[in-house]
């Protein structure tokens, strides 16, 4: 009898889970290419929380999410820790092991891969003292990155940091020549990039002009790659989309200066800018979204700008007169030194005539509102009417393309790239190159025709871009005229007074703060006053030298304390290397 | 490799000196201490339930009849018998997973593998050495904390007792047994292993003849050229007239490449792998430092928190110094070191400025010979470019020219003129460029003695494992003769963490007891703690409050008058601890898998040392689980 009980309890037992299994099944069953799968497999897919929509499926990661159980953060922990340890004592092989255990436990965090690959590229390798090992270590970062998108196929941003890496760490870095270099001949990384991230740079536009990879074009087919993804649909995460689209364009920017650094100075420099330049442009034609909501094409400036004058000339044909008379009304409230300052043209005000002017523009502004209450009964609506659309205009469009068209810095960059890509502004800068390397092999009197032939071809070039002469990302030039100055003072000569880029450099001087009496009379005229500096003192030498710190200090004593006085402290800037500085506002 | 303790002597160690009490009168000492404080706490306990007289006499007739009955009537037959039982018991709970889970895990660790990693032997060996480790730790835990409470829960021990055989050849029987398996088991691990490694790192390349461009002229082979890109790497080469060189080291290693005639063609054929496993044997020195005034100093930190490099500046007087005893002619025999001394240094640069990027920082090397009165000062100074993590290998010839005691240049011989009659050389190292630091530590330069086999360096760092598992498993076996299994197992893990940890429980210890506090002034003094040093945050109390109020580790508690009481109790708890310290041997010390990744050969004195340590641990361990299992029997 008992042994039947037992009996029956098993049958009833082995029932109750067989019907217990058609609810897990209908909740659980896993989703396969053909079939929706469970509830809980379509709830996955639905809100994007399936593996399998997030990007590859490594099996180690699996097997290691399962293995830590419900212990994934303590183990996590443990791993940041060990990396940190290995981190500080340098055991670089064992952080990388490391970073690869990390991102196997979770291959979905997206700031795991962000954080260490810059741990890899920025921080790890500027440990190494020998750039080669530096290179290495920062595709190392690069590489990190890029098996980080395959586990995160929706994150564009991811792409992007690819892109951000391969271009600005070693295309920016103080190694940037030897960088690139490297990167040029890294077939093995090239390789990689293949297989772990579906970029080629085997296509045209991502090779230099040796046929090579360029680490600036290959950034750009990242970048590409990232905007298609955004295109495609694809959220683009904590980042302004504004500065999400200029990346490409400003990619090929930066390729066409490093290579013009690096002494490509023909055609295929030209080329370069011209379409940097059409990319630019086409960047301005895309439609961006702005932070409040509502779109704008940097591009559309004049179109606005054409708007708002039709609009108000509407407003002041349906109320004739409301303008000028507003106008006055409000000029009568200043007093008259601010009356004074506000008539006194832009380029002659005092500085303080200057700060009473900007204290008083919000009083003398015209809303159109208040044009348009001035109107008659009978165009009181249409007026009305004219003033709202001109002040949405004015106040959201207009304001807000402004506003991004000047944190991109969009007209200096395509009227840069409009005059790079001129035959004169190659030659221009062929010259400078030339001029460069014949002070280097000491060689003033050639150095000295090169800088002029250059500084002719610039002078005519600030002419015709007139708008681009006042920017301060020009001062690069001020540096350049520097070093001619210098090569000048080797042939005891001055800068001639009727220099044709002296505005412009004394401009240069004065926002770097340097003393503008640099220059002597004009050309032609022998100078009347000889140079207070002694025959002996031979500055010539000085740009050939190396940097500082390459010279071991063996001879302190040779070095006569009357460095500071003899050289004129306008020369600070040519004493450092002309031709890796690069002024910040290359940034966009 | 960085080695963050001073390597000694097998002597050195164990005898005493001036500076240190030596290793033996350690043990003596514990010894005594332990037997004194261990009775005294027993004969406590006995008198709690029996009352003093009766404990009294329990604890002496179990003391006494140690040494009058079992000492002298020990049998060795037993006790194999007993480990022969423990073997197949052992058997008989499939230890035959813990290979399982190893062979799994090693087919998994490729996957983790940094492919483009610049040592891949390391991280080859770093993963099989820790996973064995932890596996067979892991497996001689379970085992040995396990089986005596099963077999008293089961009743089976009774079967046991009954028979003539004594509790020390039970506990011994237990010991040995364990030691047995885990042994076995760790063989085999050793040998997959080591198949493993070997596997892994194999590759090949191929030289395909467009790669290879000729640069000599008519019957000359000499040619420049790269070999194919296999497993994520490639090498470039030059070759002799001859046709014979050897490839730029990428990846750890470098081949051997010859090229061959072949009728009207040449075709290059490329050797297997070298220097990849190896075991370099190195001499050490000791080191000191100059300051930039030439004075004796400690080096520059620049600021790099882990201070185990001092710095030395550029162009100044400042030097690293290193003495070496044993130099002489039988040690560096001229027929096997040909070209001179070879010596390998890893040394950090520091730069202040990145001046020339392209070109190295020149170090400069002085060999001096450390006699007064000797009448060849120093040799030349010889140049080196410094080159930071790779082997960095020079030689100091033989011959070379040198400075006399009235300052003039003289040709000497290394062995003959620069090194004193006791066998000792100095070598300076100064960094030769103003504004740029070399940073170095004792290991980071040495003398290369020679090269032992891997094979047998492999085996030495398994030995390593080895003696640990024998100390787990003594430990193990002492506690279940008192424990139960869980609990045992749980005793165990505390005292794991103790010896795994126990550098962390120091500084600790150091850490909780930085104040004015007249209490942390005695105990500091008693312990000899430097002041500031320890780990800032506080106790355990303390931490738990950090966390939850999210201070940081220097932030004041600004709890009153309830900071003191959190202090006291962290302070007892971490005394405690790390009087319970002196108890457990610093795991971390038997660990010799660093020799092993980074391709040196384990010093012999080192494993001596610590054979000593793990036996002298495991012996006191089976000691202790005697009279454990004696008292148990009473209980009985």
């Amino acid at each position: 009898m008992n042994r039947n009980r037992s009996f029956q309890r098993k049958i009833v037992y082995g029932a109750i889970i067989a019907l217990l299994a058609f609810p897990l099944f209908y909740l659980g069953q896993p989703a396969t290419p053909n079939e929706q799968g469970g509830v809980l497999a379509q709830m996955r897919r639905r809100h994007n929380l399936a593996q399998a929509t997030l990007g590859d499926i490594d099996p180690a990661s699996e097997t290691m999410k399962l293995v830590t159980l419900g212990l994934r953060p303590v183990a996590w922990i443990a791993l940041m820790e060990r990396q940190n340890t290995y981190k500080k004592k340098e055991d670089w092989d064992s952080l990388a092991v490391t970073l690869n255990q990390l991102t196997k436990l979770d291959p979905n965090i997206v700031q795991v891969w962000e954080f260490q690959a810059h741990n890899l590229s920025y921080n790890v390798s500027v440990e190494f003292d020998d750039y080669r090992h530096r290179y290495l270590w920062v595709t190392k970062g690069i590489d990190f990155l890029v098996r980080g998108t395959q586990y995160n196929r929706n994150e564009p941003k991811l792409d992007r940091y690819v892109g951000w890496y391969m271009g600005h760490k070693i295309g920016k870095s103080d190694e940037q020549r030897q960088f690139r270099r490297l990167f040029r001949t890294d077939d093995d990384f090239h390789l990689a990039l293949y297989q772990n991230g579906g970029v080629t740079v085997e296509q045209p536009d991502a090779q230099g002009p040796d046929g090579r990879p360029d680490n600036w074009l290959v950034g750009r087919q990242w970048f590409v790659k990232a905007q298609e993804g955004v295109k495609q649909g694809r959220t683009l995460r904590g980042m302004s989309p504004l500065l999400f689209y200029a990346d490409s364009p400003m990619a090929r920017i930066s390729y066409s200066t490093a290579i013009e650094e690096e002494g490509v100075l023909d055609e295929k420099a030209r080329i370069a800018w011209e379409k940097a330049g059409v990319d630019w442009r086409a960047y301005g034609d895309l439609t961006i979204p702005h932070s409040t909501g509502h779109t704008l094409r940097l591009n559309d400036l004049d179109g606005l700008l054409k708007d708002q004058s039709e609009l108000n000339a509407k407003l002041d044909e349906a109320v004739p007169g409301a303008r000028e008379e507003i106008r006055k009304a409000k000029r009568a409230t200043l007093t008259e030194e601010q009356r004074q300052a506000v008539d006194t043209p832009e380029k002659e005000r005092t500085p303080a005539q200057q700060m009473a002017v900007f204290e008083t523009q919000q009083r003398l502004f015209i809303s159109p509102l208040e044009i348009a209450a001035k109107a008659s009964e009978a165009n009181r609506v249409r007026a009305r009417d004219i003033a709202e659309r001109l002040y949405q205009l004015e106040e959201i469009q207009l304001a807000h393309t402004r506003a991004y068209r000047q944190q991109v810095n969009y007209e200096y960059w395509g009227m840069r790239c409009e005059l790079e890509q001129t035959p004169e502004a190659v030659d221009a800068r062929r010259f400078l190159f030339e001029a460069k390397q014949f002070m280097d092999a000491a060689d003033p009197e050639s150095a000295k025709k090169s800088f002029e032939k250059s500084f002719d071809n610039w002078a005519m070039l600030m002419e015709r871009f007139s708008a681009i002469e006042d920017d301060i990302s020009f001062t690069e030039l001020g540096k350049d005229i520097a070093l001619y100055n210098q090569v000048l003072g080797q042939l005891d000569l001055k800068l001639p007074a009727d220099f044709k880029l002296r505005r412009m450099y004394e401009r240069h001087l004065e926002r770097a703060g340097l003393p503008r009496e640099v220059f002597g009379p004009p050309s032609g005229k022998p100078d009347e006053k000889p140079t207070s500096e002694p025959p002996t003192v031979k500055p010539a030498e000085k740009p050939v030298e190396k940097p500082a710190a390459e010279k071991p200090a063996e001879k302190p004593a040779e070095k006569p304390a009357e460095k500071p006085a003899e050289k004129p402290a306008e020369e600070k800037p040519a004493d450092a290397k002309p031709a890796v500085e690069k002024p910040a506002a290359e940034k966009p | 490799m960085p080695i963050e303790y001073e390597i000694l002597t097998f002597s050195e160690w164990l005898l005493p000196s001036a500076t240190r009490g030596g290793a033996l009168l350690y043990f003596l000492s514990t010894f005594a201490l332990l037997s004194f404080f261990g009775l005294l706490g027993w004969y406590v306990v006995a008198a709690y339930f029996q009352g003093p007289s009766e404990a009294f006499y329990s604890v002496a007739k179990v003391v006494y009849k140690a040494f009058s009955d079992d000492l002298p009537r020990f049998s060795l037959r037993r006790t194999l018998a007993m480990a022969q039982l423990t073997v197949m018991e052992a058997i008989r709970r499939k230890i035959i997973w813990a290979f399982v889970v190893f062979v799994l895990l090693l087919l998994f660790a490729s996957l983790f593998l940094d492919g483009i990693s610049d040592n891949p032997a390391r991280i080859y060996l770093s993963i099989v050495l820790n996973s064995t480790y932890f596996l067979i730790l892991l497996l001689a835990v379970v085992l040995s904390t396990f089986s005596l409470p099963n077999e008293i829960k089961n009743r089976t021990i009774y079967s046991l007792v009954t028979k003539p055989i004594r509790a020390g050849e039970i506990v011994l029987g237990k010991i040995v047994g364990f030691t047995l398996i885990g042994t076995m088991v760790l063989a085999v691990m050793c040998a997959v292993s080591y198949g493993f490694v070997v596997r892994g790192l194999n590759h090949s390349h191929v030289i395909n003849a467009e790669d290879v461009e000729r640069t000599g002229e008519g019957d000359s082979l000499a040619a420049n050229g790269k070999s194919t890109s296999d497993a994520r790497h490639h090498h470039k080469f030059t070759l002799d007239a001859k046709g014979y060189g050897r490839t730029e080291i990428a990846m750890g290693h470098w081949h051997e490449v010859e090229a061959v005639r072949d009728g009207d063609k040449i075709r290059y054929e490329i050797g297997p792998h070298e220097g990849l496993l190896v075991a370099r044997v190195p001499k050490y020195g000791k080191l000191r430092f100059l300051d930039s005034q030439g004075r004796p100093g400690k080096g520059i930190s620049v600021g790099s928190e882990w201070a185990y490099r001092s710095y030395v500046e550029g162009r100044t007087q400042a030097a690293a110094i290193w003495t070496f005893d044993g130099v002489t002619p039988d040690a560096f025999p001229k027929d096997r070191f040909p070209d001179g001394l070879p010596i390998e240094m890893n040394l950090r640069v520091f730069r202040t400025t990145k001046g020339d990027i392209v070109s190295p920082i020149i170090g400069e090397i002085i060999v001096v010979n450390p006699s007064d009165r000797a009448k060849i000062r120093r040799s030349e100074t010889l140049t080196f470019p410094a080159r930071e993590f790779v082997r960095s290998e020079r030689t100091i010839p033989w011959q070379l020219k040198g400075v006399d005691a009235q300052g003039q240049v003289v040709d000497v011989d290394l062995l003959k003129d620069l090194v004193d009659p006791a066998g000792r050389l100095e070598i300076h190292i100064r960094c030769g460029q103003a504004a740029q630091y070399f940073g170095m530590a004792q290991p980071d330069l040495f003398l290369q003695a020679g090269e032992t086999s891997f094979l047998e360096n492999f085996a030495k760092g398994h030995i390593s494992i080895w003696l640990q598992m024998v100390m787990v498993i003594s430990l193990g076996v002492m506690f279940s003769t008192l424990l139960s299994g869980p609990v045992s197992l749980l005793a165990m893990f505390i005292s794991f963490s103790f010896g795994y940890f126990s550098s962390f429980v120091t500084e600790l210890f150091q850490g909780v007891f930085q104040g004015t506090d007249p209490v942390k002034t005695v105990v500091r003094n008693l312990f000899n703690i430097e002041e500031g040093t320890g780990l800032e945050g506080g106790g355990p109390l303390e931490s738990i409050y950090r966390i939850f109020r999210q201070l940081n580790l220097s932030a004041d508690l600004e709890l009153g008058f309830a900071e003191k009481p959190i202090q006291y109790i962290d302070m007892t708890g971490m005394l405690v601890m790390r009087l319970l310290l002196q108890l457990f041997p610093d795991f971390s010390r038997f660990d010799n898998s660093d020799f092993v990744e980074y391709g040196f050969a384990v010093d012999p004195d080192l494993l001596l040392i610590q054979t000593v340590t793990a036996l002298a641990f495991s012996a006191s361990a089976a000691l202790i689980g005697y009279f454990f299992l004696k008292t148990r029997e009473l209980a009985a």
